[in-house]
């Protein structure tokens, strides 16, 4: 069972993991790489830890293979 | 004649749970599934730890600061792990009284009543104006004329609770508010400035709590107000709402999705998401014993005020506060909340943890969840010895400083030489 729900757009891109986080309650992170994203993947993983959360998006957003990785970022929190 | 002091007082600095950010501040970069010491700090007569994501902020009786786990370093979301704690050189000369932990950010309270804030800032939780991390304690300047007393940090936001020359307080919020955690009313995403709470007007607080998008506060006359994200699948509340009323409370304690609170008659109560098992009431009885937010209307309520906005008056789907029957007949002194667990000390100097254990984070030896408290072997000092037990809560990880009665003879001499 998930333990949460998360928009994608209060995730946060990480350079280092070439993934969207979000942070896990076990103090790792939740990560979904682009790859997983462009292919419909909707659960993000911590790598420490049995939990997972479905993350909320548009694939759309995500089908076509970036230009630059910065223009695919979607800019957090101010998307309604 | 005068008190001829023949005991010294000594501390134990243990923790447990996860621990590869070097959060445990024992050394290593391993969870740990029973207490180990995080030795170092024994001496350092600490007032309080912090507890955040994955890194913790310690403060001592004379104001100094040491700082473990996670630390946010140059460069964007860079963050470099101390196994040990490390004085807080940035702060050298300036006296620190209290500290709060966030997800990945940290706030301070001086001993003159400004507030510093580091760490992660891309959603407005350092209140310094800007999305950006800062690495050194940065001045809250937007607080500068008013003196903070409390402070608290969410996931990604910080509260803080100020008062004004006269005395009147007034609490404040900075950082995301997606979830209403900022406590205003006007839709805000992020708030990159200090906001003040609505609906606390006329209402002295006296002490506030966050943990993930929720927050809380507790008022001089014992009521406890929650905002923020809803429990269980219940609304996101935007303004405060006050809960667990029929009884006065005296301290909470706040997890990513449940909270306790102690009542002032005793007895400890939780409410929101019990998953884990982290309420404590045990999986076949929640909701047996009488829950305060139920009595509605009780006659002699001295808080008029409250009442009489309809705002808080309705009742908070997931904030029915259960009592703990564990703790019946015992004095707790002292509860912590985690993500997902929860601890409690009481005043036999005893230590009991409860919920989620992946990280081993009950410190009971295994990964097994509890859904009662569980009496928890920690310390060399037999319990009955201690004068205190605290206890403090990250997300995954665990801390007590236990203050123990040394009868050494080194202390002896001591008492000999000052008596």
């Amino acid at each position: 069972m998930s333990y949460d729900e998360v928009e994608i757009e209060d995730m946060q891109w990480s350079d280092d993991l070439s993934a969207f986080t979000y942070p896990c309650p076990c103090g790792d992170l939740f990560q979904i790489t682009l790859d997983e994203l462009k292919t419909g993947e909707e659960i993000a993983r911590c790598p420490s830890c049995s939990l997972y959360i479905t993350v909320i998006y548009n694939p759309e957003d995500f089908e076509e293979p970036p230009a630059t990785e910065d223009t695919r970022i979607p800019q957090q929190v101010e998307v309604s | 004649m005068g008190d001829v002091r023949t005991l010294e007082e000594a501390d134990e600095v243990w923790s447990w749970g996860a621990g590869t950010s070097g959060q445990l501040g024992n050394g290593k970069l391993d969870d740990e599934l029973l207490p180990k010491r995080a030795q170092q700090l024994d001496e350092e007569q600490l007032k309080q730890i912090a507890c955040g994501g994955s890194h913790a902020v310690g403060v001592t009786d004379d104001g100094r600061v040491f700082t473990w786990g996670s630390n946010p370093a140059e460069g964007p979301n860079t963050f470099i792990p101390a196994a040990l704690p490390q004085p807080l050189e940035a702060l050298s000369g300036i006296k620190i009284v209290k500290v709060a932990a966030g997800w990945a950010h940290t706030a301070l309270i001086t001993d003159d009543g400004k507030v510093l804030t580091y760490g992660e800032g891309q959603y407005g939780q350092l209140g310094l104006g800007t999305r950006s991390s800062v690495v050194a304690p940065s001045v809250v300047e937007a607080l500068a004329s008013v003196r903070a007393v409390d402070v608290a940090c969410g996931l990604r936001h910080t509260l803080v609770l100020v008062e004004d020359a006269s005395g009147t307080s007034c609490v404040r919020a900075f950082g995301a508010g997606k979830r209403g955690q900022l406590g205003v009313s006007s839709p805000t995403l992020v708030a990159t400035r200090p906001v003040t709470v609505d609906g606390l007007n006329g209402v002295q607080v006296r002490a506030v709590s966050a943990a993930g998008d929720h927050s809380a506060a507790l008022t001089v006359n014992g009521d406890l107000m929650a905002w923020g994200r809803g429990y269980l699948d219940a609304p996101d509340m935007h303004v405060p709402i006050r809960i667990g009323r029929g009884k006065k409370w005296s301290h909470m304690a706040l997890g990513w999705s449940h909270g306790l609170a102690l009542a002032d008659e005793g007895g400890l109560w939780a409410w929101g998401s019990n998953r884990y098992g982290q309420l404590g009431t045990g999986a076949s009885a929640p909701g047996t014993l009488p829950s305060p937010s139920a009595q509605l209307g009780v006659p002699g309520d001295p808080s008029p005020g409250l009442n009489n906005n309809h705002k808080v008056e309705r009742e908070v789907k997931g904030a029915e506060l259960k009592q703990i029957p564990f703790f019946v007949g015992r004095k707790v002194t002292g509860i912590a909340a985690g993500a997902e667990h929860s601890a409690a000390v009481t005043d036999s100097g005893e230590v009991f943890t409860w919920g989620w254990a992946e990280h081993g984070q009950l410190g009971l030896g295994d990964t097994q969840d509890r859904d009662t408290p569980q009496l928890l072997a920690v310390g060399l000092s037999p319990s009955q010895t201690r004068t205190s037990a605290q206890v403090y809560c990250g997300s995954g990880f665990t801390f007590v400083v236990l203050r123990h009665r040394q009868e050494s003879e080194e202390a002896a001499d001591v008492a000999v030489r000052t008596g």
